[in-house]
Parts: C-alpha cells; structure tokens; sequence
C-alpha cells in the first residue's frame, strides 16, 4: 500500500534571508537579492550582479558549527544551515537507526575551494594542501549534513544540473511510498564559484542588469547561491500538528534534444508537468499555481511557456518565477523553490515575478506573471517545476493540507 | 530486476568478450581502461568533442542496449562520483590560465556530471527517465536503488543502469599526492552499463536479488546484520551464498560472517575507484551465467556459483551490498 507523503519542516538560506522569516520579510518588501558581487574573487566585478549570501565564509561557519574557524567548503556551510532549519522545524523527529533518508541535490560541490587549490597546483604539483580536494566532491556536502543531523541511513546526492534537487525530494517520496525509508530530508546546496560564473557568461546567457524572467525583453539570468531543504515524513511517522503540506505528484524526464539548450517546443518540460500532474491523480485545472522555472533566459522562458500552453490551453493558472527574488541557484533552485511551494500553501500567498513589464510575444502575449504580492489565497495545488542542462526536466505537485 | 544486457569497460579486456585470457596488472598503481573503437557507433564529428567518460558511457550503453536485443528504455540512471573529469579540469584550468578570459563553452558543458546520462537520451532520442548519483562509492549503488523503485512503481520494463568513472592525468597526481594510489592498492578506472529487465529473458545473465547501502554504520555488527538481512529479504540461507566478490583490503569482516563462501578480491582486476561494484556486478553476472575466462581471473573455484555477494566499503563510510542470483 503506498504511503502519503507529508512535508512537516522548511529550512532555506539565500540571498534574500538566511531563514524563513528573513526571506518572507524580503519577499513582502520586494527586496530581491540582486546585487553587485561582493564575496566572490572574480575579474567580473562589477560587470555581473549576483545573488550572493550575504555572510563571508567565517561567518556561515559560526551558524553552521558555531565556529568561524572550522574549514569546510561554502557549499557544506550552506547545505547544514538551511537543513539544520528544516529539521528543527519539523519538531527534530527521532532518526530511526537507518530509517531517516538524506538527499541533497548539488551541481559543483566544493569548487569554491578546489578553485583556490587548483591556482597553486597549476604552478606546481607538489603546492597547495591537499586536504582541500577530499571537499571536492558534489558528495561532501551531503554527507556534512547527514553528519550534522546524526543520520546513518541512506545518504545520497544527485547531480543533474539545475534540477538536481527537485530530482531528491522525487527520490525520497518514492523511498518513503513503498516503505523503505520512514523520512527524508531532502532539497539541494550550490555556492558560487569562478566555475560556474565563467561558464555560464561565456554560454551568454547571463543577464548584466538585474533579470527579468518571463518578459519580452528578458536577457538572461542572475546566478544566485544558497540552500533549501524541505522534511518527508510518511503518513504513518509524521506529526499531524507538524504537517505543513503534502507532496502529491511528481515526473521526469529528458527533453533529449541539445546538451545545454531547450527544445523549442519544451518537449521534457511538458513531459515532466503532465507527469507530476497526473501522478497526482489530478487535472491540470486544478492547479492554483504554477512556481514556473523561470530563469530569465531567452530559451528556458519561451520553451517552458509553450509547454505550459500545452498543458493548461488557454487557462494558464496564476504562475511566476521566483528566481528574480534569488537569482538562478542552480542545485539549490528545486529546494528553495520546494520550500516557496510549501509556505505559499500554507500561507495562501504568491509570489510576485520581479520586474516583470512586457509579455512573450511569441507566447501570444497572454503569458502574464503575478506581479504583486497575493495574500488570502484558496491555494489547494502548486506545480513546481525544475529544468536543468542535460536535458532533464522535473516538475513537482504539492498539496495544502487542511485538517477538515 | 533481471541482468539483460552488459557493457563493460575496463582495464581489462571486457568489451567484445567476457574476459580476455591475458590478464593485465597495473601499472605504477595505476589501471588504465582497455577502450574500444569508438567509431563504430559514434559519429566522428560528435567523437572529438567527448571526454573519455562520455565515450566510455556511450560505447557501454551501446553493448549493453545491444545484447538486450535493443529494447525500449524506460529509464536511464548513470552514477558517477568523480564525474567528467576531464572536461571540469579543461575549464578550471583555462579560467585560472586565461584569467577568466578567452573561454570557450564546450568544456563546460560537458563537465556536469549528468553529461553521460543526457548523452545516452540525446543519442537514442528517448525522453524517459534520467537520473544520475554521485555519491562516492555508492553512485552506483544509488543508481541500483533508483532502478528497483522504477520497477516497483510500475513505470519500467526495461531501464539502463550505469557506473562511471574516469581517470586523467592531473587526478592521478592528485589521488597520490593524497596516498591513495599504492603499489599494492591501485587505483582504477571503469564504465560498466546494464540493462535491467522486470522480466527472465533466455538472454538473461542473472538477477539481482538485494541492493543496499550503509551511511556510517556505528560498528561491525550493524554492517553484518545489514548483509545477514539482506540475503534473508534475497530469500537465501547464508549457506547458498556460493561467493563473495569482496573490494576490502581487509576481507575478514565478510570471511567471518559467510566462512563457507570463498572470498575473491574483484580490484585485482579493476582497481579503486568510486563505481568499481559495477565492473564487480558485471562481471559476477558472466560467472554466474558460467563464464569460464571470468572465473578463472577472479579465481573462483566453484564449479557453479549460484548467488554472489558483492560487499565494498569505503573508509567506513559508504558500505554497498549487493546480491547476484542465478535465474
């Protein structure tokens, strides 16, 4: 008999808060996390904002572990704070020896540091400390976090570009489902790094001013960093005064038609939202609202609007992209906007799509995005949706959970 | 889940046979994957720009899809902990070289981990399922797991399951530098790829009747009760396990437990590296299908191995078991 699944904790950290509460503050002021660079060492300063935490490295390592000197990577630090807040949030349940799953999504690991290693060990093999690569690995970070929590059951990490962490709370649902895992924390971690910023400015797909998702004139996406975490919990181990939700549906796919760019009919994203859509037993006209991937790129805002015509006709629920608020966090982006997902249910509020103007010619013009904030909505299902390189696609259905 | 199909990359002769009959050994504790012509299945054009990880995958999906008399695929599921090294050195080392300027995409691109995965459904145009693991030494393991819900879910007939990793110069430097690579523990490299069926073909090699894994399990009696349960949920006595294809150093924990099974050391063969129980489970599947050359090079004396444990653990860490079944 498959299980319900519940979410019963949030845990986030991102340029806009390094919890919920400041990340809810910031939201309701419209205060997005834009901004010039300030942490990150690179020749593109002041050229290309970011969406950068904004805490140093010692200072993440006091929230983490309590102390600025420990070593870790920027990615393990984030990873720990916003799934420390998820685990506590949902009441810190028992960890069941090795019934407590933890998953985490996360596309460069520890590259912030193996970029400084790498600087000395070009010059010479013998230089640097070689202790900085065994931090390397998209691993490390998940397996700081289970150590942070004390967990020993399964531990895994998935990398598949920007919809790794979508792909987690997919495989912890699944776990739970048929009985193999009683919980899960599951979400994603990406810190900034040279890598990443350089990779994606020389595929020209960075926006230089602030981004504008979903707009005529978009020019691309702002890169952002941070972690999002949200707690699983079977019907028959979750708390009922925990219950903040309920994941209901979710798909994958591959749109199986260019290493980077998407298919100009959004092939993988319509597969991956009617998948969601009817894993969840539901019409798409039931959907209240769609938390759209919305990078802000020329090729991701049209092919995932055509998608979205194609599952919704002509009645396009109330959608918008999130990520003008926290920049595209890669890894992260399904966890972040998981946990969007799950306080919007709960608080029956949207969220507004930043500095939307003009809509999507070729998308007929109707494609408008909420531009305010709304509160005292009757949200009953989101659709989440995560598109990454490689071609994969997922989208997730979330549901309110209301006692009556 | 049933074994349909195998592709096997590996520093030993494994592509186009089971196990060639000359045996290769390491080299300054280093493997080197024996590698097949590429050309053959991938277009020129498309070859020069694809890191040995991605070629590796490719050729193994390719014999794997190929032995399974080419069935539709319902999910494609890579794990790979060190990912495409190569392409990720490329980058980082003209952005450090060139000052952040003068960078081209391609390398990239083809640096995220998911590149094989995304490949393999590029290549065969297939929009299903696509997932890929890295975590460590149980990428491959996790890949395993994924695949069983796939089949438990209803969702698949037939999924690609692969384990990946590739060497490169600049990683050996590193992996010694960090007293990994010893003379008498080499490191390694390997691409293996299965196709895994809900279904007993008469191609079938074996089936898989246990995976599982083990997050830093608090003493040994946690991990032998973990293996104990898993050959119990296989629906084997602990006599029937004929085999244990250890990857420890110090096998004593799996002699002890199973003191009837012989215990055979699959990294002689193969080498460390993170997916190194995928070469294990690819060619435990040849012995069980009664692979003479195979059972020779793991030194196996059973005449006819039934079901094999394949146990691996790294630092304590990260613990696989697996169990292989004959069908």
């Amino acid at each position: 008999m498959a299980k319900r699944i519940f979410i019963t904790g949030t845990g986030i950290i991102s340029s806009i808060g390094k919890n919920l509460t400041e990340t809810l503050d910031n939201i309701k002021t419209s205060n997005s996390g834009v901004d010039k660079i300030q942490y990150l060492k690179t020749i593109h300063n002041p050229n290309i904002p970011l969406c950068e935490v904004k805490f140093s490295n010692r200072e993440l390592a006091k929230m983490a572990y309590g102390n600025t000197e420990r070593k870790a990577s920027r990615t393990s630090l984030l990873g720990i704070i916003a799934a420390q807040e998820a685990w506590r949030t949902a009441g810190s349940p028992e960890l069941g020896d090795g019934r407590t799953g933890v998953f985490s999504g996360n596309t460069v690991g520890g590259m912030d540091l193996t970029e400084l290693f790498y600087a000395d060990f070009m010059q010479d093999e013998l230089a640097g400390d070689i202790k900085t690569m065994l931090t390397h690995e998209c691993a490390e970070s998940t397996e700081r976090i289970a150590d942070s929590l004390g967990a020993t059951g399964m531990v895994s990490t998935i990398s598949t570009a920007c919809s790794s962490s979508a792909n987690t709370i997919m495989l912890g649902a699944r776990m739970i489902k048929h009985g193999l895992l009683d919980r899960a924390i599951v979400g994603g971690v990406d810190s900034l790094t040279k890598f990443t910023v350089n990779g994606f400015n020389v595929l020209q797909i960075l926006d230089h001013q602030y981004s504008q998702p979903f707009d005529q004139n978009r020019r691309g996406l702002n890169l952002g960093e941070g972690a999002g975490f949200i707690v699983l919990e079977s019907e028959d181990t979750a708390k009922p005064e925990s219950i903040l939700a309920e994941l209901v549906g979710y798909a994958n796919s591959n749109d199986a038609y260019h290493q980077t760019a998407s298919s100009p009919d959004g092939t993988g994203a319509y597969l991956a939202m009617k998948g969601a859509i009817e894993t969840a037993g539901i019409t798409p006209d039931k959907i209240d609202y769609v938390n759209v991937h919305g990078t802000g790129t020329n090729n991701n805002d049209l092919s995932e609007g055509f998608a979205m015509q194609r599952i919704f006709d002509e009645k396009i629920p109330k959608f918008s992209s999130t990520k003008a608020f926290t920049g595209h966090t890669l890894g992260a982006s399904g966890g972040i906007e998981a946990v969007f997902s799950v306080v919007a249910l709960q608080k029956g509020i949207i969220y507004p799509n930043l500095r939307f103007e003009t809509p999507i010619e070729d998308l007929g013009g109707k494609m408008i995005p909420e531009t305010q904030l709304l509160e005292n909505q009757n949200l009953n299902y989101i659709l989440s949706n995560s598109f990454g390189f490689g071609g994969n696609t997922s989208s997730l259905v979330f549901k309110a959970f209301k006692d009556s | 889940m049933y074994i349909n199909g195998i592709g096997n990359i590996s520093p030993q002769n494994t592509y186009d046979q089971t196990m060639g009959e000359g045996l290769v050994a390491s080299e300054n504790a280093f493997f080197v994957c024996q590698e097949p012509q590429y050309k053959q299945f991938i277009q020129k054009k498309l070859l020069r720009r694809m890191s040995r990880a991605v070629r590796m995958g490719l050729a193994v999906a390719h014999k794997a899809l190929e032995e399974a008399k080419n069935p539709a695929i319902d999910g494609i599921i890579t794990g790979t902990a060190w990912g495409c090294v190569k392409d990720t050195e490329k980058f980082l080392e003209t952005i450090i070289e060139n000052n952040e300027q003068y960078l081209t995409p391609t390398a990239f691109v083809q640096s995220t981990h998911n590149t094989v995965a995304g490949q393999i459904a590029l290549m065969h145009h297939n929009n299903c399922y696509n997932m890929t693991y890295v975590q460590g030494a149980v990428s491959f393991e996790s890949a395993l797991i994924d695949a069983s819900l796939l089949f438990m879910d209803g969702k698949a007939k037939n999924v690609l399951v692969a384990g990946i990793d590739e060497q490169t110069d600049r990683l050996k430097i590193l992996l010694k530098r960090l007293s990994c690579a010893q003379g008498n523990h080499p490191m390694g490299e390997g691409a293996a790829c299965f196709v895994l069926s809900d279904q007993n073909k008469e191609n079938s090699y074996a089936k898989i009747t246990a995976v599982n894994m083990l997050y830093r399990p608090k003493d040994k009696d946690i991990v032998k009760n973990s293996i104990l349960r898993e050959i119990k949920n296989a629906g084997l006595e602990l006599a029937d396990i004929d085999v244990v294809m250890s990857g420890n150093t110090d096998a004593s924990l799996e002699q002890n437990l199973i003191p009837d099974a012989q215990v055979v050391a699959y990294k002689k063969l193969c080498g460390e590296y993170p997916t190194s129980t995928a070469f294990a489970m690819a060619v435990g599947a040849k012995v069980i299908h009664g692979d003479a050359n195979t059972k020779i090079a793991l030194g196996i004396n059973n005449a006819n191995p039934e079901n094999i444990l394949i146990y691996n653990q790294h630092q304590n860490i990260n613990h696989s078991i697996i169990i292989l079944s004959k069908v």
